[in-house]
């Protein structure tokens, strides 16, 4: 069963668990597609020259070299992929996540599970910080194949879980599978 | 590495962290009188991680000399760092840096080699559970060395078998298999 990350993010929302629990990487890869290593300036994959530090201008040069640009912000454009920084306000970096095809955002937490929110403000915590910087970079084909989304234009509104019926479909299932457990578990 | 005590002890019917304690004030040599005595004495070390090095039963006589590569003393610090290392951590940092920037794992580094034997026996346990904790910038400030290959920087479960082969080579961890007759005692 997944964690209740309700009581650690106050403004969560709907989301659901989208993988195991794992140590193997960590937000900051995962941003980027890595799920194969932990990127952390010390003690762990870093690219090389890059500083060892925590600093934002530092993270926004290693995505840089992942071929990301700053972007403005995570208003979801076609074939673009996109990440958000979040920073605390000490002004380093606390946590990524990055956008799915049709508009919702991925994160790994900590060394738990991925889940999919709704939006980067689901994660604004003390812990987290706030999503303030965002990087773009052009979708990978595989990626944007499998995207959901019609887009007539270039511009696209980030469909809610409450408007989209796969999104609520995945909810039923997902309170469905938790209810069966209780039920098991009582 | 071996430190060996003077003391021997006959022991009552209450074994627990204080009377170990209290026999360390008396040395780090310990000799049980009964195989009960041997079995709890075995239990706790285990359950402190320690590590046991000989197993004698003399002529048949029903005594147990344990040795262990560090002093209880030492274990009783890293125990305590450790224990309060793990209630205090963040649940959800994204990043290795929040949980090792704690107070408890800069005195747990500041424990200096004396630390090993100890980070050494928590990184074999997680390691086999699959799930080996932050334990890498420790190694690497203790030690001063980073016996990780670049190619497998990031990637825990190799930093992990790294770190341990590097700890059998110096003689802090034992070779696969060995200790399995004292665990099978418990």
């Amino acid at each position: 069963m997944p964690k209740e990350w309700e009581k650690e993010f106050p403004n969560l929302g709907n989301w659901i668990c989208s993988s195991k629990s794992t140590t193997d990487y960590n937000c900051v890869a995962f941003a980027v597609g890595d799920e194969t290593r932990r990127w952390e300036p010390y003690g762990y994959y870093w690219p090389d020259g890059l500083s060892q530090d925590y600093g934002t201008d530092t993270l926004i040069k290693a995505y840089k070299k992942e071929g990301f640009e700053l972007c403005k912000d995570g208003t979801l454009v076609k074939d673009r992929e996109k990440i958000v920084i979040y920073v605390n306000n000490r002004g380093g970096w606390e946590h990524v996540a990055r956008q799915e095809p049709d508009g919702r955002w991925k994160s790994k937490l900590g060394d738990a599970e991925d889940i999919i929110h709704e939006n980067p403000e689901s994660l604004t915590c003390a812990d987290y910080g706030t999503p303030r910087i965002y990087m773009e970079r052009a979708r990978q084909q595989k990626e944007a194949e499998v995207t959901t989304i019609s887009a007539s234009s270039e511009k696209v509104s980030p469909p809610t879980v409450a408007s989209n019926p796969k999104h609520r479909e995945d909810f039923m299932r997902l309170q469905g599978a938790a209810a069966r457990k209780q039920k098991r578990d009582d | 590495m071996q430190i060996r005590g003077h003391e021997t002890q006959m022991w009552g019917n209450a074994i627990n962290e204080i009377a170990l304690q209290q026999m360390h004030e008396k040395g780090d040599f310990f000799v049980a009188t009964n195989n009960n005595e041997v079995g709890e004495i075995i239990k706790l070390l285990l359950d402190a991680n320690a590590i046991l090095s000989t197993m004698i039963t003399a002529n048949g006589v029903p005594s147990v000399e344990l040795s262990v590569h560090s002093s209880i003393a030492d274990w009783f610090e890293f125990n305590e760092l450790y224990k309060q290392w793990q209630a205090s951590r963040k649940k959800t940092s994204s990043i290795a840096g929040d949980i090792t920037r704690n107070p408890f794992y800069f005195r747990i580094v500041g424990m200096g080699p004396r630390a090993l034997p100890f980070i050494f026996s928590h990184l074999q346990i997680e390691t086999k559970a699959g799930r080996p904790d932050h334990w890498f910038p420790a190694l690497n400030a203790i030690t001063g060395i980073d016996p990780v290959s670049p190619q497998d920087r990031g990637k825990i479960k190799q930093m992990a078998s790294a770190w341990l082969e590097w700890a059998t080579r110096e003689g802090y961890l034992y070779a696969e298999g060995m200790g399995e007759g004292i665990s099978q005692s418990r």
